[in-house]
């Protein structure tokens, strides 16, 4: 509501004696203060002292409100732009690690390959007994599971005619006719149950 | 940040923004949430709840930004969502914390202690705080309506029009609320004023005291009795 030098001079000078009353100096303060009264505010230092001695604690509490908002709007993060690198850089980047990584795995599969080819291999045995003993043990023990490997893939009639053919041996081997005294030609000059010998029946 | 504030809360300019302004959310609350925490803290008079308010105002025009017809700035689109959202907490009878507990109640003794340093003595800074002390004690005394228009007007520098177009009222009954609040406050800075000298120096503010009457022997020529301060819009 600020007037015009030129509307100060179209004001009677009567007006401009007269000082703003509290409702006027109020209008002021709410910004809706008539051309006359601001004409005679512009022009009277008295009246001005007063619209600012009037305005002094609204002032002062607007200051210390800015003040506390100020304190408080300081706790609210202040964002940090990212700084977007290239797109040529970033390829590069993906490529690097990408590349990285293959070498890496490169290097590790090198590494076991040769540690492979430096191991010293085992004495060659048979392909059964290599699928079923472990490398650290005695080979002695192979003969034997040889021979069951071989046995259990023996056919199981031809086992038993051997066995039978076994037993039989055995049989013919232990019969009485051919090993009993008797047959041998002893039973006869022999009896041992008859009574006591002769220098006893003296 | 003070670069910030100074553009956001001083410098914020009252012509038309376009929409396309609501669509950045965060570019948004750090140009107008200083403005806005101080229109709302003071308003309510707790600070947990002015941020919440205005956290409320921010999501609230974000989800309503398609509606935002361009026709006011948007600070004033804003004020009007926070005045909304005030009087939806006085009507839902939340501001116990800003009568009874106010257990983050505003401390504006301690908030004087932040102003600028430089710019002024320590004496003036002292009289500057007891002023600002004695403002908001009277801002407590006036009616919700009262003390958002005064806001509205004396903190926030809004236009009359401006005003009457976040409350929707006429702007003559916004002119009366002015004038009525304004009289109730700077008759209770001069009764503290003139009551108490010694407490000035060190000043609390006052609790439910209605319709003061300033002392007879201080009243000066141009005292005016003040308004009832319970009337409603």
């Amino acid at each position: 509501m600020n007037t015009h030098p030129d509307q100060l001079a179209s004001i009677p000078a009567e007006f401009l004696s007269d000082h703003l009353t509290p409702d006027q100096i109020d209008d002021h303060l709410i910004g809706d203060l008539a051309p006359t009264p601001t004409a005679h505010l512009a022009a009277c230092s008295l009246c001005a002292e007063r619209v600012a001695l009037a305005r002094s604690p609204i002032t002062s509490f607007q200051q210390v409100s800015t003040a506390w908002t100020e304190r408080h709007s300081a706790t609210l993060p202040i964002p940090i732009p990212a700084q977007q690198a290239p797109v040529w850089q970033r390829h590069m980047a993906w490529a690097t690690a990408t590349l990285s990584m293959a070498l890496g795995f490169a290097f590790i599969n090198a590494t076991h390959q040769f540690s492979i080819l430096n191991t010293p291999q085992p004495a060659p045995v048979s392909t059964t007994s290599a699928q079923l003993t472990p490398v650290q043990q005695p080979i002695v023990k192979a003969p034997a599971l040889t021979e069951a490997g071989s046995i259990s893939r023996a056919p199981r009639a031809v086992q038993i005619a051997a066995d039978n053919h076994m037993l039989q041996a055995i049989d013919a081997s232990l019969a009485p006719s051919t090993d009993s005294p008797a047959a041998l030609g002893l039973q006869s000059a022999a009896t041992p149950n008859s009574g006591p010998p002769a220098s006893l029946q003296d | 940040m003070q670069l910030a504030l100074d553009a956001s809360i001083a410098n914020v300019p009252a012509a038309e923004r376009t929409a396309s302004e609501l669509d950045d959310l965060d570019t948004l609350v750090r140009t107008y949430r200083p403005r806005l925490l101080r229109f709302v803290a003071f308003s309510v008079g707790d600070a947990d709840l002015a941020e919440s308010i205005t956290q409320d105002c921010f999501l609230k025009a974000y989800n309503a930004r398609d509606r935002f017809r361009g026709d006011c700035s948007i600070s004033t689109w804003l004020t009007s969502i926070a005045v909304n959202l005030i009087r939806d907490q006085q009507r839902l009878h939340k501001f116990r914390f800003w009568r009874q507990a106010r257990a983050t109640a505003i401390d504006i003794t301690e908030a004087a202690n932040f102003l600028p340093s430089h710019e002024s003595s320590p004496e003036s800074r002292l009289l500057v705080k007891e002023k600002a002390t004695q403002v908001y004690a009277a801002l407590q005394n006036l009616s919700p309506n009262q003390r958002t228009v005064f806001l509205m007007r004396f903190s926030e520098e809004l236009e009359l029009s401006e005003i009457a177009s976040i409350t929707k009222i006429p702007v003559n009954t916004v002119k009366t609320h002015l004038h009525r609040a304004l009289k109730s406050v700077r008759n209770q800075v001069r009764l503290a004023q003139s009551a108490a000298p010694d407490d000035a120096r060190n000043p609390k503010p006052r609790r439910r005291a209605r319709n003061p009457q300033p002392p007879a022997a201080s009243a000066s020529p141009e005292t005016i009795p003040s308004h009832p301060a319970g009337e409603t819009l």
